[in-house]
Formats: structure tokens, C-alpha cells, sequence
């Protein structure tokens, strides 16, 4: 990992992103990018501004000021709807599953309207598909309020991966998962990448974070405090001190 | 499993239904009173197609009070250009009144888009109101209170308007199992369950509201024309009629939310339950009816339908 070279094209250019929430900076002049096929890991301490970058990511939210570049096109004013069709696609870190649908039927929505844009037929093939891969098949015709958490979370990976995207924006996957559960993902996450699919993923683990991430970023108070492969990271200076006291509580 | 008896429940109703509703009027046929069975026939699917319609829109999430003032709309714009200015025929004056209605939904779609449960409500509502004071107030053009008289149209054949309602509750209920098999479903379903989520998934929520607006609106326009050609007159009581909108949600409601067969049902029981009382209980008949409304909504929350599932259900399992 140490030897990781980061070579490759730019899938996402965050350039001086920020989000004021009244006079609270959640997000304070952000910039980074993410490479094509790599995992990027954000961590942070609580209240950093990691799920709030994913919004503004995702369109969820309005910039305060900034540019996002998706590729080569500007998509800073773009429609949330627009960003997925045109390849990204997102989890929620408070689970925000369609409850009024079927397992099955939460991913075949992902499969109709993302990136991918497949018939009627084709979607629900797929979903079928990813049901089995992300072992939630046996559950398929549950309400999706009715699965365990480490389900409910495949479940948002699952539909934010039917959409067919080229960058996939996990936020805190990992927690309350155990330890084989938490593996399970990890492999997952990787198969996802080898598939040509680049992730930015937001993670509290650190244990995740180091078997998995290609690339680290660290924020805090809505401004990234360094960046570099795992090993670099964990041994800075300022991480140590900002967030890695953390670490013996994992 | 659950869905596979929620099928059946439909396919069992479908068939038995639509061939009694066929019928009907062939094993009446002779016997005393027909003509008040068959007038209670189309009152039935007046109002099941009216709910189902209403139905359609509510999977988005949005519960319109509008629906009585595109009843109204449709049934005033045809009945002034055919019969108070005479300037075109029947058929004409009906295509150029469900345009007009649609154009007005789509825009009132788009003010009303971005309001939410209650708000979107209260703002469809206003819009009845609005509607209805316009049509009263307007007298020149619309002979206010004093209403409309008009031509009843199928020769005044009870047989003919009883199978001309039936044809068209026919056509809905097609249209509304389109869109349960179709993109629309799913896009329905997100919508009504989390917006912003629908939007992530790349759902075009302004498209699909305003559409599925227009079409319903539509349809209660086409609904409001029946109505004035078959009843002989109209005024503003009578069509921009809030008991009518809240009689569709009712039904709607009560039959069981966001499927075809739900308000088709509903609107069975409900016209019906409605008749019978109003025969039984003189007066304050529609006090017992709002609270057989009220009783089902507390404990039968999915509705009849959703009712009879559950007993099909018990019954496989056990
Ligand atoms: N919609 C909002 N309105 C107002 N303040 C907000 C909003 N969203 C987030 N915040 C605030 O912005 C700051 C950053 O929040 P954010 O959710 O981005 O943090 P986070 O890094 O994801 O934290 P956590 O690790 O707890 O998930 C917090 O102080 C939060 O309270
Ligand atoms: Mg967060």
C-alpha cells in the first residue's frame, strides 16, 4: 500500500468546496479529488463536515461556494437526479430506504432511473442479480423496515450500486457491523473497485480504513488536515493529535 | 408469498366484479326500479373512477382537494362553449375543456410542487374555493347559482349511461394497471416515500409529479363533463363540490390506498353504505357515515383490501 501511485485519470475534482449553515462552517474550503478505481477513505472526527461534502457531492445540498467537476463537467449547479444518471451514486449514513417497497423493489428503483438507464425487464433483472451477490436474496420480499441493520446497510449499498454508477459515495458503512460483517464489506467494497468503480467512503473503523482504502483524507472543522496512503496518515502529527486518541476506543 | 396473495385478492375481485357489474343490468332488467338500481350503478363508478384517479396522484404522495375543482372546471368549460355561447358542438366543446383543464393543472402542478403533505392540501384546497366563488360570481358567463341546463346526452337511456360509466371506470382501471407495471410505479412509490432519496436514485421527481397531476386532474375533468351530460343541469353547489373530493378520498381510503382495486371497492361500499343509510336514518345519515370513515381508518388502515389480504394470508398459514 505504501508504494500506492496515484497516476491515474481524475473522476472527481472537489475545488474549494464550502457550506455555511448560518455562521457554522460544516464544509470550509474542501478541495481534493478522487482517481479513477481507487478507494478513497474520509475520516474525521464527529461534526468534521464528512456527510455534509456528500451532499454537496450528491446535490443534496446547495454549495455556499466552490466547484465540483465530475470528469471534465462542471456539475456544481447540476440537479441531484442529473448527477446520477450521469454516474453517481450515494448511500445515507441515517438509512433512508424507501420503506413502502419490497427489498427487491428498493433495488430495482435504483436499476430503472440511475446511470445504467435499463428497461423495465432489464432492472429487475439486475436487481436480482445484485440481491444474490449482496446475499440480501432470501429477504427480497421484506419491507425494508423489517431487516436486521447489517442488512438494511447492504440494502443501501445495493441501491445506490443499481444505479449503475462510476463513483459511489459510501458514507459510515461500517458502523455497528461486527467483525465478520465488517469483512464481509471490506471484500465487497474492494470487488466493487476492481470492477472499475471509484468510492469515496466515509468511515469511522480505522481497522476498514486500513485494509481497504488506497487513499486517506483526514478533515476537521470543515478543512481537510492531510492526505496521503494509510501509513502516512496515521503517523502525522496533526492526525494523531486531532483524531487518532480516538483510535484505542475502536 | 404476501405478494402472490395480494395478486390473487386482485385477479378474484377483478373477474367476480366485472362480470357482475356486466350483468347487472341484464338480470335487472324487467324487475321494479331498475332504472334507480342502474342510476345508482353509474353513481358507483362515477365515484370509483373519480377515487381511482385521485388514488393515481396520492401515490405520489400528494393529497390534492383539488380534484372537485377540475370536476367542476371540466363540466363549466364544455357545458358554456355547447350550451350557453353554442359555439361548437358536444364532442368539440369536451376536447377543448379537458385541454384547458390539463394546461391549468400543469401549471397549478408546478406552483404547488414544491409543497409537501399539508401544505400541498391546504393549497388545492384554497384552489376549490377559489374556483367554486369564480363560478358563482362570474354569472354572466356562467349563470351563477341559477346553473346550467343541458341536454342529456345517449338518448337519456339509463342502459346505455350505466354501460357508458362502465366503460370508462374500464379504461382507468387499464390506465392505473399501466402504471403499476410500468417505471412509474417505482418512481411513485419513491417519490412518496422520501423525495430526496428519489432525486439520488435519479428520479426526475418535477416530471413525474406534474405529470401524473395533469393526467389525474384530467381525469376528473372528463368525469366532471359525464356528470353535466347526464344529469341534466349543473350549477356550482353541485360540481365544484368538496363532498365529492372528500367522498374520493374517503373511498380511496377505505377500499385501500395506492392499488387499482382499493377504490373500485371503496366506492362500492361507500355509494352504496351511503344510499342504504340515507333510506334508513332520515336525517343525519352523514354523520354515521363519517364515522364509519373515521372507524376505518382507525383500525383498518390498509383498507378492505388490505383487510381481506390479511385474512388470506392467516388462512394459507394455518
Ligand atoms: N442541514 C443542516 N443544517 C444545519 N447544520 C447542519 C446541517 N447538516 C449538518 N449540519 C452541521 O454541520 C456540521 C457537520 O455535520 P456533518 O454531518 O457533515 O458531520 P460528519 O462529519 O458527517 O459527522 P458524523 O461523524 O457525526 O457523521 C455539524 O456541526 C452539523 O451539526
Ligand atoms: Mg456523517
Amino acid at each position: 500500500m505504501e508504494s500506492y501511485s496515484r497516476e491515474k485519470e481524475i473522476v472527481l475534482k472537489i475545488d474549494k468546496i464550502s457550506k455555511h449553515f448560518g455562521g457554522l462552517k460544516a464544509v470550509d474550503g474542501i478541495s481534493f479529488d478522487l482517481r479513477n478505481k481507487e478507494i478513497l477513505a474520509v475520516i474525521g472526527p464527529n461534526g468534521a463536515g464528512k456527510t455534509t461534502t456528500f451532499n454537496l457531492i450528491s446535490g443534496v445540498l446547495p454549495l455556499t461556494s466552490g466547484q465540483i467537476y465530475f470528469k471534465d463537467t462542471e456539475i456544481t449547479n447540476i440537479q441531484p437526479n442529473k448527477r446520477c444518471k450521469m454516474g453517481i451514486g450515494r448511500t445515507f449514513q441515517i438509512m433512508q430506504l424507501f420503506d413502502d417497497m419490497s427489498v427487491l423493489d428498493n433495488i430495482t428503483t435504483g436499476a430503472i432511473f440511475g446511470h445504467a438507464n435499463r428497461s423495465l425487464k432489464e432492472a429487475k433483472k439486475k436487481a436480482e442479480e445484485i440481491c444474490e451477490r449482496l446475499h440480501l436474496t432470501e429477504y427480497k420480499d421484506y419491507d425494508s423496515s423489517e431487516l436486521p441493520l447489517a442488512h438494511r446497510k447492504r440494502l443501501e449499498i445495493a441501491r445506490a450500486y443499481a444505479t449503475g454508477p462510476e463513483i459511489l459515495l459510501l458514507d459510515e458503512i461500517m458502523e455497528g457491523l461486527n467483525m465478520v460483517e465488517a469483512k464481509e464489506m471490506v471484500d465487497l467494497i474492494k470487488s466493487i473497485r476492481d470492477e472499475g468503480i471509484s468510492v469515496i467512503s466515509i468511515d469511522h473503523v480505522m481497522h476498514t480504513v486500513k485494509e481497504m482504502a488506497d487513499w486517506v483524507i483526514v478533515v476537521n472543522y470543515g478543512q481537510m488536515l492531510t492526505q496521503g496512503t494509510y501509513n502516512e496518515v496515521v503517523n502525522s502529527p496533526e492526525v494523531i493529535e486531532a483524531y487518532l486518541g480516538k483510535e484505542e476506543e475502536d | 408469498m404476501k405478494i402472490e396473495t395480494k395478486k390473487q385478492t386482485e385477479k378474484i375481485f377483478m373477474i367476480g366484479g366485472g362480470a357482475l357489474i356486466l350483468l347487472f343490468p341484464l338480470l335487472a332488467s324487467g324487475l321494479q326500479g331498475t332504472s334507480y338500481f342502474l342510476t345508482i350503478g353509474k353513481h358507483i363508478f362515477l365515484y370509483a373512477t373519480f377515487a381511482l384517479a385521485w388514488d393515481m396522484l396520492a401515490r405520489t404522495g400528494q393529497v390534492s382537494f383539488a380534484h372537485p375543482a377540475f370536476f367542476g372546471l371540466g363540466a363549466y368549460f364544455s357545458a358554456i362553449l355547447f350550451k350557453k355561447y353554442a359555439v361548437m358542438g358536444l364532442i368539440p366543446s369536451m376536447i377543448v375543456s379537458l385541454i384547458l383543464c390539463m394546461a391549468i393543472a400543469f401549471a397549478l402542478g408546478i406552483v404547488t410542487l414544491r409543497l409537501k403533505g399539508l401544505y400541498f392540501a391546504i393549497a388545492t384546497l384554497a384552489f376549490t374555493l377559489v374556483m367554486q366563488t369564480v363560478a358563482t360570481q362570474l354569472d354572466g358567463v356562467t349563470n351563477g347559482t341559477a346553473g346550467i341546463t343541458l341536454p342529456v346526452i345517449l338518448g337519456q337511456n339509463d342502459y346505455a349511461i350505466y354501460y357508458f360509466f362502465v366503460i370508462f371506470m374500464g379504461a382507468i382501471i387499464f390506465l392505473s394497471e399501466y402504471v403499476q407495471r410500468s417505471k412509474y410505479h417505482y418512481s411513485f412509490t419513491a417519490i412518496r416515500s422520501n423525495e430526496e432519496v428519489a432525486k439520488v436514485v435519479g428520479i426526475d421527481i418535477v416530471k413525474d409529479k406534474v405529470l401524473i397531476f395533469t393526467v389525474s386532474s384530467g381525469i376528473a375533468a372528463l368525469l366532471g363533463m359525464f356528470y353535466a351530460y347526464t344529469s341534466n343541469f349543473i350549477d356550482p353547489a353541485s360540481t365544484f363540490n368538496l363532498e365529492i373530493g372528500t367522498m374520493g378520498l374517503a373511498i380511496a381510503v377505505l377500499g385501500g390506498l395506492y392499488s387499482t382495486i382499493g377504490p373500485i371497492i371503496g366506492g362500492f361500499i361507500l355509494v352504496v353504505l351511503q344510499e342504504v343509510l340515507s333510506n334508513i336514518v332520515d336525517t343525519g345519515y352523514m354523520l354515521v357515515y363519517g364515522l364509519v370513515i373515521i372507524l376505518v381508518i382507525l383500525f383498518l388502515p390498509k383498507g378492505v383490501v388490505g383487510l381481506w389480504n390479511h385474512i388470506a394470508e392467516k388462512k394459507k398459514s394455518s
